[in-house]
């Protein structure tokens, strides 16, 4: 297109003639020309070649342009000598033909993008591309054109203005040619043609062609308008249609998108709502009551109500009971005198019938079924026997108390009061708070006969047991001092004491027979650990050894009655280090003791526990009677001996009964027994062990209290600030022990430590013991042992020859302190032994916490033994804590080595497998290769290393105790996706997503109902509108989306959203 | 004899407050109900399996003489579906006695468009034959089926040239037609009231937008896409695309977004504020889609296609959700979604209207409270485990015709390839310089204001 339109400037720059004789599209013309004839001859040149003669004119501008070409050309070359050929077009096709042109500039991405509509724009522009065409075509025309348009604008001016034309254009004026399109006002240019001038048509030139005549004629008007064409200011040219088209487009998208913006809230609501629920809206609607509901609360309010109303009363027919009533008027009214009557008779016959009814069902209420009777005959007899009794009726008061028997045996056989029936059983099983209130009561009531019951007996028994209550309270609080200092306490009554040491006798004599026929083993199957084999084995054994100690102290009894002297030689029995094994021991001779003491006691039919609990004050002095006649055998150092040494073994155990014990001596405040006891144990022990292997136990009893006076000498006493506990018993005992495992050192070393320190060092006889004394025990060192030995708090020296004597079976609580530096039997055996007696004994502990260098110690073994306490109480199996029997139990395995080596084996099956060149002879080498060829040590490497890193690679390669399964699960697999699905991001995410589960049986209802509702709800059959606008809607929808509080459900009623559930 | 019946004392179920817990008839522990992830997930599985034994989509067909053109829903009654066909013949069915009501006589060419007024008591119809036609429909009524009547136009508009789509305002008596202008009319004149021209080409769909009533668009043969507001003389704005648009809709929920089905297979949903590029691209279709139309919820569309299937889409899913097709189903010229959002209507070539539901597996008649829960727990049982392989396979897997399933391997193949070829240009190009459009922005050429 604008290639023709250059080729039509071109033509209209170009002189004629030259133009005439290149332009292409002159064909038509030329064939008027002489060489029509000749047209489809041979031609020399075509029209559109240049002949080969051909010569630019050499032309002068000057020369150029003639007079008369000036004058046809004027306002080309002299007006606007450098405009464009376009504007040289006729002033008709002016207004139209620039539109193209600036479209086409201004949108030339959209055309050339878009070749389909460039197309349908030169359809468009087609007419205007073809008057282009024409313009070079016919610019020859263009004179007459001239012509024509300076003839019109005379002819409209008229003579008064053709006398300021110019000459040329007068001469010319008579030559009015034929216009193209007819002559018209409409036709008029509005533009005048560019002659120089720059001539515009207007108002007053229309005025000026007018006759003076007709210009009188107009009037006023003339005026009028010859003012308005003065005043007219030019009106700024309206933008072409097209930009201004688009620029309202662009106005109104930019409107409507701004409007349609207000949706964005509801629309973002609505999406983010889990569900969607669509209703009617109808549901909304109230709905009209019933007809009757209507009826009730009408008033009439107009005119025409208030009549009928009237005409209803009236008519008697306001209510429906009125018309009841006078509809019945009128059918009786309406009846004859014979049917009145039958009707009459008929309703008498009912009523009369409707009252045989009614006495019939009250007589049927009356009947009552037999257990109802029962109970009320009973019921009336208990009320005749209460009145009788009342009236002291002997007969009737025989009968009560005989009823009364029954009903006790009945209560002594179902046991009702005990709760133990099943129903009881269940109930309280169940929990008391989910007890309804009857049951809970029932409950109660039989508590409560229980209680009276219990209290009943314990009335009737009362005076008996109370006294023996008393009896033994005050042998027990006085026991040891009458035993310890017997010849020095003379306010013993020695005659009671003898009773009681018979009594004892009697009582351990009990208690031993019935241990070796087994009768007082605890009956029933045994619970948690004690019903596992070994567990079973272990209380075998012991009960094995008790019983074996059982006929010891039998026999030492036998001895006793014979010469009233404790036999000097002990039994012979194996030699026993085992802590639980003495203390199982002990407990034994304890419970022996309890009898001995208490056989006097009518306490025969109480059970163990509560005896226990009773004599628990007595055992210390019982103990150390028992012990007193052990002791003496202990120096002989007999191998029979060993086990009475074991015996007192108890000194585990004997301490804290001592404590337990002391503790209603202690309120008493008994000075003179805290005295025997305020003793350093060690030194007390060491005196005591160095004295028996001189006196017998006969002249013991002086030495002892001797013992005792000595510790109190040594500045001991504000050691031992819990005087009871401290006991002679207690020092015996470890003297006993410490003589039995130190029988070198027996008699020399053993002193008070703290004032034989120094010197024990020094002197240590034999040297087998290397000493150093630790100001704080900072963990267990190589090749020493921690301990509180006879020299007080230090290391000794880890000597094999002590090592015998090291206890199989430690205590657990002992054991992870002393475990690896402590091979030291004596130590441990010593330290256990404190230890315990220090946990349980409080006294104990704040001896050794008076010792200056035990307070590290005294802490942690203080600590240990707080988890022992229980095992310390009464020494029996059952009672001994699950720690101690776990550790006991596994003491010999090692769990860790164990599941290092399953979690290896696992892991190596896990873990890929790697091949690894192996040696066989004659493959993958050279014969008579010595070494191992290098390939193959360095495929050996490679091997290891690929191991290595995958080992590294897994999950548990840092976690001891855990082996994570890194093996793919065929049926784990399908119950997990291979990655992250879509909407989530993280697995973690998705998984927690994925956690709860859905489902009725999991959840309560409301969950289970929010959690599966689905997406959009829709009632069935119900057309759903589109949505409508709501502002406050869209307001609340900001606001939430702001503090993202999310609705469960996003509602549209009817069209409408509104507010849906949170 | 003694009967023990089931009670419960209502003073024990009734909270005094609302604010009171609910009381819990059973025991929520979770010790007492282990393995709770594999017990759901195997009820899943079941309720995917189930939900495709009982996905039986196909309702009814109604037969015409001629191939079907356009339908229409009636946005007053539930039961109606007007339908035209290319014989110029349109027929008003009532569904559920799935019987002929009227026929509606007079168009002497192929019916292109048909639409009814908001009140639902007549509608429109453009054709060929360069006319609008407006017919008065009756509702259905509870007598016995007879033989359809005849009935007459009750308006006739002409136009210059032949209409290609007509479509009904939501509230007021105008209507827009498309043919070689849009042109918006009044039921009481017979010129139309203003005139819409953007370009030489012609419009080929016309589309009110149901929420926002004063806005339309069209689709133009000059691969256009054009928003036009009845309060202003001009076309607001046009996109053009690099493949014509079919046909148009608008959501019924979300006042902005609408969706094209365009001649290469896919379905682009606009937001009109945002042009330039799709919110979201929906393919599945393997030859042109021809019509589609929005579920009255908006959260789903169903459209046709000349592969001789109608698919059902999420209004933001990538994929369609559900495909029906049948064997003598022919090209889909039409789709419509019933005004209770419950059944779907496609119009094909073969001559038959049919209908489909829109829950392939939703049973027909009323549920039950317990059904209810049952269907609901066994969905959102599906959508919780969708992503698990097993049910997902199961969940997505639809047969389709043997033609379909080639021509989508085929274009698999070819959208493979070129992903490919771009990879590899990508590689040896230097970094940058090769911009990557997204599909979603790949088929716009430009806006026009």
């Amino acid at each position: 297109m604008s290639k023709k339109r250059k080729q039509g400037q071109l033509g209209a720059r170009l002189p004629r003639k030259a133009s005439k004789q290149t332009d292409v599209y002159e064909a038509e013309e030329a064939n008027d020309d002489e060489s029509n004839l000749r047209r489809f001859d041979a031609v020399e040149n075509y029209e559109y070649e240049t002949p080969s003669e051909f010569e630019d004119e050499e032309i002068d501008e000057d020369l150029a342009f003639t007079a008369e070409d000036e004058q046809q050309f004027g306002s080309i070359i002299g007006g606007s000598a450098a405009s464009d050929g376009e504007e040289a077009s006729p002033d008709a096709e002016g207004g139209f033909e620039e539109l193209p042109e600036s479209d086409d500039e201004e949108l030339p991405t959209s055309e050339a993008a878009d070749p389909l509509d460039q197309e349908s724009r030169e359809d468009i522009e087609g007419p205007a591309a073809a008057d282009h065409e024409s313009v070079g075509g016919r610019s020859a025309d263009e004179l007459e054109d001239d012509e024509a348009y300076n003839a019109m604008i005379q002819a409209v001016q008229g003579e008064a203005a053709a006398a300021t034309r110019a000459p040329q254009q007068q001469r010319r004026r008579e030559s009015v040619a034929t216009e193209a399109c007819p002559e018209s006002e409409y036709n008029v240019p509005l533009d005048s043609h560019a002659d120089g001038e720059g001539h515009e048509l207007d108002i007053r030139d229309m005025l000026r062609s007018l006759r003076p005549e007709q210009r009188s004629r107009m009037g006023p008007n003339r005026k009028r308008l010859e003012g308005l064409s003065k005043k007219g200011k030019a009106v700024a040219a309206p933008l072409p249609t097209l930009i201004r088209q688009r620029q309202e487009r662009k106005a109104g998208y930019e409107d409507r998108v701004e409007d349609i913006a207000k949706w964005q809230p509801i629309i973002k609501a609505n999406r983010e709502a889990p569900t969607l629920t669509f209703t009617t809206g109808q549901e909304r609607a109230a709905k009209p009551g019933s007809v009757a509901a209507l009826a009730a609360t009408f008033t009439p309010d107009n005119k025409m109500e208030a009549e009928i109303a009237a005409v209803l009363e009236k008519a008697g027919a306001t209510s429906s009971k009125q018309v009841e009533q006078s509809e019945s008027a009128a059918a009786l009214k309406a009846m004859s005198a014979d049917e009145a009557k039958e009707r009459q008779n008929r309703l008498a016959k009912m009523r009369s019938l409707l009252l045989h009814h009614e006495a019939k069902a009250r007589r049927l209420k009356a009947i009552k079924s037999k257990s109802f009777h029962r109970q009320a005959n009973r019921a009336a007899k208990r009320k005749a026997a209460k009145e009788a009794g009342a009236e002291g009726d002997e007969e009737v008061m025989r009968g009560m108390e005989e009823e009364a028997e029954f009903r006790r045996a009945q209560e002594r056989l179902t046991m009702k009061h005990r709760n133990s029936s099943k129903w009881a059983k269940h109930a309280l099983r169940r929990g008391a708070h989910l007890l309804d209130s009857s049951t809970k009561s029932a409950v109660n009531e039989q508590l409560r006969l229980g209680q009276e019951l219990k209290q009943k007996a314990e009335r009737v028994e009362g005076a008996s047991s109370s006294s023996d209550e008393d009896e033994g309270l005050a042998s027990s609080t006085s026991g040891s001092d009458g035993e310890t200092a017997e010849g020095i306490r003379a306010d013993r009554r020695e005659a009671r004491a003898e009773r009681r040491r018979k009594a004892a006798d009697a009582r351990t004599r009990r208690a031993a027979t019935s241990m070796l026929d087994g009768s007082d083993e605890p009956d029933g199957e045994q619970k948690g650990l004690f019903s596992l084999p070994f567990m079973k084995r272990a209380m075998e054994k012991r009960k094995l050894e008790a019983q074996q100690e059982a006929q010891e102290v039998l026999r030492e009894l036998d001895a006793e009655e014979g010469q009233e002297q404790p036999p000097s030689a002990a039994p012979s029995g194996r030699m026993s280090f085992t802590a639980a094994a003495s203390s199982q021991a002990a407990q034994e001779v304890t419970d022996l003791r309890q009898h001995l003491q208490h056989a006097d006691g009518s306490d025969a039919e109480e059970d163990q526990d509560a005896k226990h609990e009773r004599l628990k004050a007595a055992a210390a002095e019982d103990a150390a009677g028992a012990s007193s006649a052990a002791q003496a055998a202990l120096p002989d150092s007999l191998p029979g001996s060993a086990n009475l040494a074991d015996l007192l073994g108890w000194d585990d155990e004997t301490p804290d009964k001592a404590h337990v014990r002391s503790k209603p001596a202690s309120g008493k405040g008994r000075k003179q027994k805290s005295k025997a006891a305020q003793g350093d144990s060690g030194a007390t022990k060491a005196r005591k062990a160095q004295e028996d292997v001189q006196h017998s136990s006969v002249v013991a009893e002086p030495s002892r209290a001797e013992a005792s006076a000595v510790g109190c000498l040594s500045g001991e006493a504000p050691a031992g600030r819990d005087p009871v506990s401290m006991d002679g018993v207690l020092a015996r005992v470890a003297a006993a022990q410490r003589s039995r495992l130190f029988p070198a050192a027996n008699g020399t070393s053993s002193h008070d430590p703290l004032q034989q320190q120094p010197t024990a060092a020094g002197s240590a006889p034999n040297g087998s013991l290397d000493f150093i004394q630790a100001p704080q025990f900072s963990g267990s060192k190589p090749g020493y042992a921690f301990s509180k030995g006879p020299q007080g708090l230090g290391y000794y020296t880890e000597s094999s020859q002590l090592r015998p004597a090291q206890p199989s079976l430690q205590p657990t609580t002992s054991a992870p302190q002393h475990k690896d530096g402590l091979g030291n039997g004596v130590a441990a055996q010593a330290k256990g032994g404190k230890g315990k007696r220090r946990g349980m004994a409080n006294g104990a502990l704040q001896h050794d916490k008076g010792l200056p260098s035990a307070v590290d110690e005294g802490g942690s073994s203080g600590e240990e033994d707080g988890g022992l306490a229980g095992a310390m109480a009464p020494m029996k199996g059952a009672e001994m804590s699950q720690r101690e029997l776990v550790a006991q139990a596994f003491a010999g395995d090692d769990v860790e080595a164990d599941f290092q080596q399953m979690k290896d084996a696992e892991v190596a099956e896990e873990v890929p497998k790697v091949e690894e060149p192996s040696m066989l002879p004659g493959w993958g080498t050279w014969a008579g290769q010595q070494r191992e060829p290098k390939w193959m040590r360095d495929a050996r490497v490679k091997a290891q290393k690929e191991k290595d890193a995958a080992l590294k690679a897994r999950k548990d390669a840092k976690l001891k105790a855990v082996v994570v399964s890194e093996r793919w699960d065929k049926r784990a697999a399908k119950y997990g996706t291979p990655d992250v699905p879509f909407p989530f991001h993280s697995r973690a995410i998705y998984d927690q997503s994925m956690r709860q589960p859905i489902g009725k049986d999991y959840n309560p209802t409301s969950s289970y109902r929010d959690m599966t509702r689905p997406p959009v709800l829709k009632e069935a059959g119900s057309i759903i509108q589109p949505i409508q606008f709501s502002r406050s809607y869209a307001e609340q929808s900001k606001e939430r989306g702001a503090v993202s509080k999310r609705r469960k459900t996003a509602v549209v009623s009817g069209g409408v959203p509104a507010a849906g559930r949170r | 004899m003694r009967i023990k019946a089931i009670n419960r004392s209502e003073e024990e179920c009734t909270r005094e407050r609302s604010q009171d817990l609910q009381k819990v008839h059973k025991n929520l522990d979770p010790s007492l109900h282990p393995l709770e992830k594999a017990t759901e997930y195997t009820r899943a599985l079941n309720a995917a399996k189930l939900e495709r034994i009982f996905a039986k989509p196909f309702v009814a067909a109604f037969a015409h003489d001629d191939g079907i053109t356009c339908l229409a829903k009636n946005p007053q009654r539930l039961n109606s579906l007007i339908a035209g066909s290319a014989d110029g013949d349109i027929r008003l069915w009532d569904i559920p006695s799935r019987r002929c009501l009227r026929r509606l006589v007079g168009h002497t060419a192929g019916v292109k468009g048909v639409a009814a007024t908001p009140s639902g008591d007549a509608c429109v119809s453009c054709s060929t034959d360069c006319t609008v036609r407006l017919w008065r429909i009756p509702a259905a009524g509870m007598q016995p089926a007879a033989e359809p009547q005849e009935a007459q136009a009750a308006l006739e508009f002409h136009g210059a040239n032949g209409f290609r789509a007509i479509d009904h305002h939501w509230q007021g008596d105008r209507f827009a037609t498309a043919g070689a202008q849009v042109d918006v009319w009044d039921h009481a004149r017979s010129e139309p009231m203003s005139t819409f021209r953007w370009g030489a080409e012609s419009a080929l769909s016309v589309r009110f937008n149901p929420v926002e009533p004063e806005i339309f668009t069209s689709t133009g043969s000059d691969r256009s896409i054009a928003l036009y507001d009845l309060r202003s003389s001009t076309p607001i704005r046009k996109l053009i695309m690099q493949t014509r648009s079919n046909a148009i809709a608008w959501n019924p929920l979300e006042a902005f977004n609408f969706t094209v089905a365009s001649e290469d297979c896919n379905l682009y949903t606009y937001d009109m504020r945002k042009l330039d590029m799709a919110a979201c691209l929906h393919q599945d279709f393997v030859s042109a889609v021809m019509d589609l139309d929005y579920s009255p919820t908006g959260r789903e569309f169903v459209a046709g296609s000349y592969d001789r299937s109608v698919r059902m889409f999420s209004y933001n899913g990538g994929h369609s959700k559900e495909v029906f097709h049948t064997k003598r189903m022919q090209r889909v010229f039409s789709v419509r979604f019933s005004a209770d959002g419950s059944y779907v209507f496609s119009g094909s070539d073969d001559m038959n209207v049919r209908i489909w539901k829109a829950d392939a597996s939703a049973p027909l008649g009323k549920l039950l409270p317990r059904q209810k829960q049952t269907q609901a727990y066994n969905q959102a049982l599906i959508r919780r485990f969708k992503h698990l392989p097993e049910i997902n396979r199961i969940v997505r897997h639809r047969h389709v015709p043997k033609p379909i399933y080639k021509a989508g391997k085929l274009r698999r193949t070819i959208v493979d390839a070129d992903a490919r070829k771009l990879q590899n240009v990508m590689k040896h190009s230097k970094p940058g310089s090769v911009k990557v459009k997204p599909a979603r922005q790949k088929k716009i050429v430009g806006q026009e204001e």
